[in-house]
């Protein structure tokens, strides 16, 4: 039953980077649903165009071994279902490596997803899941900058 | 600063490539949308974590902080904090990686690399005062590394020994503890990842001998059996910090082979092995060096594949069938693997059965 509506969602969802997905075993992967919620995702103010790109199209990849730009992780964006849960990642992570942050977004940003608009994983226990884009979410139209991450 | 404008620019001493230590991945302990932070193996039990500080438009910035087991079972354990194990270096080696495609595909390439005293690492590159292994940062793998606790454990020693039998003794123990070290952490990827590539030369026959030094390399320090102690004056005691649980899986085999019938059968069924080895042209019984590849038809694969599972069970190694089975390799390799093992074991249950060894207990009267 789960596999029959795996192949629907597959179908019916144009995903953007699709060719790069289904070279991948298992990707998006079968847990990964279409939602509607209230994302969040770490972003700079105002955004920029890298703000929303996965990090198999940005360089240089952050890479300590050969297969680790090959998931299919890499072709998804990053989202936490929550801002607290945003935050509170971010702050652990800059304590650890400053640098961190103001490389990868030093802000917070709402995304309005809607179940048209791409496959999300579920959120793991820190509230963090993958999110899939179709071609035709325009994803800068749909979010917004909340406010920095202090 | 970074990005656009480039890197920090890093006041040291130039190195070359090769001059920095050699180190093999073991596993990401923080990652997020690539790794940040990674454990890695190095040479002489000297392991290192790889951590992630900047990058510009086509390099990421890397450094190597070398540690010890002792600090770095203090770090997983949030006793002390990543800014801390900087502070206990003289200094640090920072280097640039950058991925490039060439012939045999995408590789990393080091460049710049550069030793930089400690209290020249600019405060952007440095962990702040609360730089603690949170739980909420780590990955699957750093868990697993959180939850396994090396603890002392005892091999006592007794009776007359020769200098041969301490070297004989560790020898066989590490290469039976390692065989189970790496069968128990498949799921770390750099683990799984080296068991394959060492089964995956059985298609052109096996090299047992591989196999076992290749798994001993894998383990990184702070899984390594160390030396807590050593004392020998008929009787002693061996103290080594390791994963109990693995050495206790040694020791239920070994003890469970103190039986006069198992060890009888386990002896017979290795020289009935050989009978069979021999009388279907089977080669390599007790070659531990590569063999050539052979065609095994149906009946011998069932027969050789109802002796694995035999040895399996007298060995007392029931929880590793499924794994065995899914490492790969055929009837005959498995088989041999396990011929490989047993010849290992047999040499530990022997020295127990003479009183020389007794795993997981001391031999010392006083235990103060």
């Amino acid at each position: 039953m789960t596999n029959n509506l795996t192949i629907k969602v597959n179908e019916v969802m144009d995903y953007l980077y699709a060719d790069e997905l289904y070279a991948l075993p298992k990707c998006p992967p079968a847990r990964a649903k279409p939602t509607k919620m209230i994302a969040w995702r770490w972003t700079f103010s105002p955004h920029t165009d890298k703000c929303f790109s996965p990090v198999a199209v940005l360089d240089p990849k952050r890479v300590l071994t050969g297969s680790d730009s090959t998931k299919c992780s890499c072709w998804a964006l990053s989202m936490f279902e929550s801002q607290n849960a945003a935050v509170a990642r971010m702050q652990e992570l800059d304590s650890l490596i400053p640098n961190f942050k103001p490389t990868k977004g030093d802000h917070v940003s709402q995304v309005n997803l809607t179940e048209i608009d791409g496959v999300a994983t579920p959120p793991d226990a820190r509230g963090h899941f993958d999110f899939h884009p179709c071609k035709s979410f325009d994803l800068k139209s749909n979010s917004k900058v909340i406010g920095p991450i202090p | 600063m970074s990005n656009k404008k480039g890197m920090v620019s890093l006041k040291g001493n130039l190195i070359k490539s090769s001059e920095v230590p050699r180190y093999n991945f073991f596993a990401h302990l923080v990652d997020f949308d690539g790794p940040l932070l990674s454990l890695f193996r190095g040479e002489n039990n000297k392991d290192a974590l790889f951590m992630w500080v900047d990058n510009d438009s086509s390099r990421n910035r890397w450094c190597i902080i070398p540690i010890v087991r002792s600090d770095l079972n203090d770090y997983l354990s949030q006793s002390i904090t990543l800014k801390d194990l900087i502070n206990r270096q003289d200094f640090l080696i920072y280097f640039n990686y950058r991925e490039t495609i060439r012939k045999e595909g995408r590789v990393l390439v080091r460049s710049s690399c550069k030793e930089v005293n400690i209290e020249d690492i600019p405060e952007k590159y440095m962990p702040k005062e609360n730089s603690y292994l949170f739980d909420g940062i780590c990955t699957p793998e750093a868990m697993s590394l959180k939850s396994e606790v090396c603890s002392n454990y005892d091999l006592g020693i007794d009776k007359e020994l020769y200098f041969d039998d301490l070297a004989i003794i560790p020898k066989k123990f590490i290469e039976l503890y390692s065989f189970h070290y790496a069968l128990d952490h498949l799921h770390i990827p750099a683990v799984k990842d080296r068991v394959l590539e060492l089964t995956g030369k059985w298609k052109g026959g096996i090299s047992v001998v591989n196999m076992f030094s290749g798994l001993k390399n894998l383990i990184p320090s702070i899984h390594k059996p160390r030396v807590q102690s050593l004392a020998y004056n008929s009787p002693g005691n061996i103290k080594l910090n390791l994963i109990a649980s693995l050495a206790d899986e040694i020791k239920i085999s070994v003890s469970a082979s103190m039986s006069a019938i198992r060890t009888k059968r386990m002896a017979n069924l290795y020289d009935s092995t050989y009978r069979y080895f021999s009388n279907n042209g089977i080669s390599g019984f007790d070659t531990e060096g590569d063999v050539k590849q052979e065609f095994l038809i149906d009946e011998v694969k069932a027969n050789l594949e109802k002796r694995v599972r035999i040895f399996i069970k007298l060995l007392k190694l029931d929880a590793y069938d499924r794994v065995m089975q899914w490492i790969g390799g055929n009837e005959l390799q498995r088989l041999r693997t396990i011929l490989a093992y047993y010849r290992r074991f047999k040499i530990l249950s022997e020295y127990q059965r003479e009183g020389k060894l007794l795993i997981g207990q001391s031999l010392l009267i006083d235990q103060s």
